[in-house]
Parts: C-alpha cells; structure tokens; sequence
C-alpha cells in the first residue's frame, strides 16, 4: 500500500517520472501511473520491475 | 465534465467554465491532467466535452489549439505545492494507522504463540504509533 517512485529504463533520478505513484495500470502497449494527486501519466512501453518493499518501479520504454 | 456554460444562439457568443483532461507528450512521455477554465470562443483549445443547454440536450465540440499548452492555464487549477503536501501527509496519517493495525495484528500472533512480553513491546510500538498520528492529525487541522 505505500507509495512507489517510477523511473524509466534506468533507476537513476534523471529518470523518475512520476513520485508518489498510487496506482499502475497496463494495457494496449501502455503502462499508465497516477499518482496521489490523481495526474496520469503514460509511458509506451512494459513494467520491468516492481519493488513494493522499496517503493519503486522501472519500466521499460520502447 | 462541464461545469458551467452560458450559450447566446443569437450572435454566437459564448462564455463557458469548464474542466476538462487535457494530454500532453513531453520527451515520449504521455500524462494527462484535469483542469478547469473560462473562455470565449475567440481561441481554441484541443478538447472535445459535453455541452448541457438549458433544453436539456448535450452534443459534443471541440477546438484546436493554437498558442500553444501553457497558453490557456492561467486560470486552471492545479495543485500548490501546499495542497500536496497536505495529501501526503494526509496520505501518511492514514497509512500510518494501518501499519499500527498491522502491527496489533502481528503482536496478536506473538500473544497467540505464548511470547507475553513482545507482545506488550509490539502494543507499546503501536501506541507509540497512533501518539505520532495524532500529532500528524494535529498539524493537518491546523492547516486546514
């Protein structure tokens, strides 16, 4: 339930692109995230990995 | 979802409040936002929403942009950075409590299994927890 960090392909901070990520859906080629304050944000591409015990997420851009 | 919307037929005038999502690609990425604004028709924006007229029907329009995303936001509302402080921290309280709900549960569990003394430990931590939510209650009345 805690909140996650997103970061595409790298995990390295020019690469986050949504902190405090609530929520993570994929479908049609597309990994959405929302975050706590409800904005959206959709990447092309595949979620890599998802630690819940750290709060982060990588996900693969095609 | 519309809000607001004043529509004369006559000359073709509207002034309308409105929030809607727009969606913008900066460097391959995607996202949306939900915002609200007024405007009259002089300009354009790349949306498509509802109309609700005062007969009761709806139809859908939409406009093209054309000075750019930042052009049309004066008036929109998007989160200060007060109010998001504010979600998380409300955000916080509330998964604080659940973690102090896990950990009573857990300290159940050592209850069950005959370990007496963690368990008054882990119930000490709990409490300990719900002291700092009430603080963190505390504080997010007083900001609100």
């Amino acid at each position: 339930m805690c909140l996650s960090t997103v970061y595409k392909n790298n995990m390295e901070p020019a690469s986050i692109v949504m902190k405090n990520v609530m929520r993570i859906e994929c479908r049609d080629g597309k990994v959405i995230l929302t975050d706590l304050m409800d904005r959206t944000v959709e990447i092309e591409g595949t979620l890599r990995q998802a630690n819940l015990v750290d709060g982060y997420v990588i996900v693969t851009e095609n | 979802m519309h809000i607001h919307h004043d529509h004369t037929c006559g000359d073709h005038s509207h002034a309308h409040e409105h929030t809607h999502s727009h969606e913008h690609t900066h460097d391959g990425v995607t996202h949306t936002h939900e915002h609200c604004h007024s405007h009259e028709h002089g300009h354009a924006h790349p949306h498509e929403h509802d109309h609700l007229h005062g007969e009761g029907h709806t139809h859908d329009h939409s406009h093209e942009c054309s000075a750019g995303c930042n052009s049309c936001c004066g008036s929109c509302h998007t989160p200060t950075p007060m109010e998001e402080l504010m979600a998380l921290m409300q955000y916080m309280a509330n998964h604080n409590a659940a973690h102090a709900r896990e950990l009573a549960e857990l300290a159940g569990r050592l209850e069950d299994a005959g370990n007496h003394a963690a368990y008054e430990q882990v119930m000490a931590a709990v409490s300990d927890f719900e002291k700092g939510n009430m603080r963190l209650a505390a504080v997010l009345a007083s900001l609100k």
